[in-house]
C-alpha cells in the first residue's frame, strides 16, 4: 500500500571508491523502513561503504525511520565505512533534535562539504 | 448610469455582522459615499462586514481598491470583510484583480457563517475514524490528518506536528492493542487547537503493567542507542499536554496542540 511512499536513488560517488550517494525521495515511516534497510544493506553486499545520503527530498521521518537510520549509521562505523547526511529539511531536523539524534549522525548542509569531510576521513585513516 | 445603492442591516443568525448590501453600478464616482458608510459603521463597532455583492453589475477596480483600504483598517480592529458573491461571472472579474488574494468569497449566507463562527467564535469540527490495526493505514491517516490543518489554516509546522503525532499513537496502539480490535481516532479541531484522542483496546493490563504504561509517558526516556522509546517522548516534545486514561483492557492517549500563529 505504502511502498511508493518512498524512493531511493542510488549514485556511485565521483572519487570516493566504494562510495554512493543516495538520495531519499518521500517519507520514511513504519512502512517504508524496511525497503530503506534493505536497500543499503544490499549496496553494502555489493562492496560499497560510504554513503551519502541526499535528504532534500525526504519530506517526513518517523521515529521508526531515525531508529533504523541510527542502527544502519552504527552498522556501517562498526565496518569501517561512514554515513553523512546533507540538505535536511527544517522539518525532519527538528524531529532528528529532539531524538538527540543530531548529535550522532553526521549532518552537512551540501553535497560538497559532505564529500570534502568524507575525503579527510579517508586520507586519515589511510595515514594511520 | 445605474448609480451605487447601499443598504445596512444586522445579520439576523449573527448579530455581530452587519451585511452591506451593494446594488447598482459601483463605479469611481461611488467611492466616496461607499467609504464613509463602511467608515461610519465601524465608528459604530461594526467590525465584521459581509459585503452582498449579489445585486452588483458593475465593480470598477478603484472601488475594490477602496475596499481594500476599508479591510486594512478592519482588520487593525481585529475585524473583517468579505463578499457574498453568488455570480460566478462577478467573481471571475474580481480574480483577475487580485481581489481572491485578499478577500474572501461566499457563494452563500450559510458558508459564510460556518467559517465565520470557526475564525471568530472558535467553533469546532470533529473527525472520527475506526481504523483496523493494520499499519498500512498509518500513513494515510497521517496524511489526512495533516491535510485537514493545512486546510483549516493551520501552519504547516503545526501540520507536520500533528502527522508526527498521529503515526506515531496510532502506530504505538497497533503495536499494543488488540490485533483484531480496531483503533479508533477523534480529532477535535478550533482555529486555536487541536485534540487528537486515539485508542486501543487490548488485552487485560494488569496493575503493574498500568503503573508502567503510565510511567512511560509520564517519564519518557530517550536511549539514543536503543530502537525503541522514541514515539512517546517525541509526542510529548510536540504537544503541549499528553494525558492518558487506562482501563482493564484499554488505552486512551489524548494530545492536545494550540494552534502556532503567524507562521504559515
Amino acid at each position: 500500500m505504502n511502498d511508493e511512499k518512498l524512493s531511493l536513488e542510488v549514485d556511485v560517488l565521483e572519487g570516493i571508491p566504494q562510495g554512493r550517494l543516495l538520495k531519499f525521495v518521500g517519507d520514511l515511516d513504519y512502512t517504508t523502513t524496511t525497503k530503506m534497510s534493505d536497500a543499503i544493506t544490499k549496496l553494502q553486499e555489493e562492496g560499497a561503504l560510504y554513503f551519502i545520503a541526499d535528504f532534500s527530498r525526504l519530506r517526513y521521518i518517523n521515529s521508526t525511520g531515525l531508529g533504523a537510520l541510527l542502527f544502519v549509521n552504527t552498522t556501517l562505523k562498526q565496518r569501517g565505512g561512514s554515513l553523512k547526511i546533507i540538505s535536511m529539511s527544517e522539518s525532519v531536523f527538528e524531529i532528528v533534535e529532539i531524538i538527540g539524534a543530531h548529535v550522532i549522525l553526521d549532518i552537512y548542509s551540501n553535497l560538497e562539504d559532505a564529500v570534502a569531510a568524507l575525503q579527510k576521513d579517508l586520507r586519515s585513516s589511510h595515514a594511520k | 448610469m445605474n448609480d451605487l445603492q447601499i443598504s445596512v442591516k444586522t445579520c439576523d443568525e449573527e448579530p455581530e455582522v452587519t451585511i452591506v448590501g451593494l446594488s447598482g453600478e459601483a463605479g469611481l464616482e461611488s467611492i466616496p459615499n461607499l467609504v464613509d458608510r463602511i467608515e461610519s459603521l465601524i465608528r459604530d463597532g461594526k467590525i465584521h462586514l459581509l459585503v452582498d455583492l449579489s445585486k452588483i453589475t458593475f465593480l470598477s477596480a478603484p472601488v475594490l481598491g477602496a475596499l481594500m483600504g476599508c479591510r486594512a483598517h478592519l482588520l487593525h480592529l481585529a475585524g473583517s470583510i468579505s463578499f457574498l458573491l453568488p455570480h460566478s461571472e462577478l467573481s471571475a472579474n474580481l480574480d483577475e484583480m487580485g481581489a481572491g488574494l485578499v478577500f474572501r468569497y461566499y457563494e452563500n449566507l450559510n458558508s459564510f457563517l460556518e467559517d465565520f463562527h470557526w475564525h471568530y467564535r472558535n467553533a469546532s469540527r470533529k473527525l472520527s475514524l475506526k481504523v483496523p490495526s493494520d499499519c498500512v493505514y498509518v500513513s494515510p491517516l497521517r496524511h489526512l490528518v495533516s491535510r485537514i490543518l493545512l486546510n483549516k489554516g493551520y501552519s504547516s509546522r503545526d501540520a507536520f506536528h500533528l502527522e508526527m503525532i498521529v503515526d506515531e499513537l496510532a502506530n504505538n496502539a497497533m503495536e499494543h492493542g488488540s490485533p483484531e480490535k480496531p483503533i479508533t481516532l477523534d480529532l477535535l479541531l478550533s482555529h486555536s487547537s487541536a485534540v487528537l484522542t486515539v485508542r486501543n483496546e487490548c488485552l487485560s493490563l494488569s496493575a503493574e503493567s498500568q503503573k508502567q504504561l503510565l510511567n512511560k509517558f509520564e517519564n519518557p526516556v530517550i536511549d539514543i542507542n536503543s530502537s525503541r522509546g522514541r514515539g512517546i517522548a517525541l509526542v510529548k516534545k510536540l504537544s503541549d499536554k499528553v494525558d492518558v486514561t487506562l482501563g482493564d483492557d484499554w488505552v486512551q492517549v489524548c494530545v492536545s496542540k494550540r494552534r502556532e500563529r503567524n507562521k504559515r
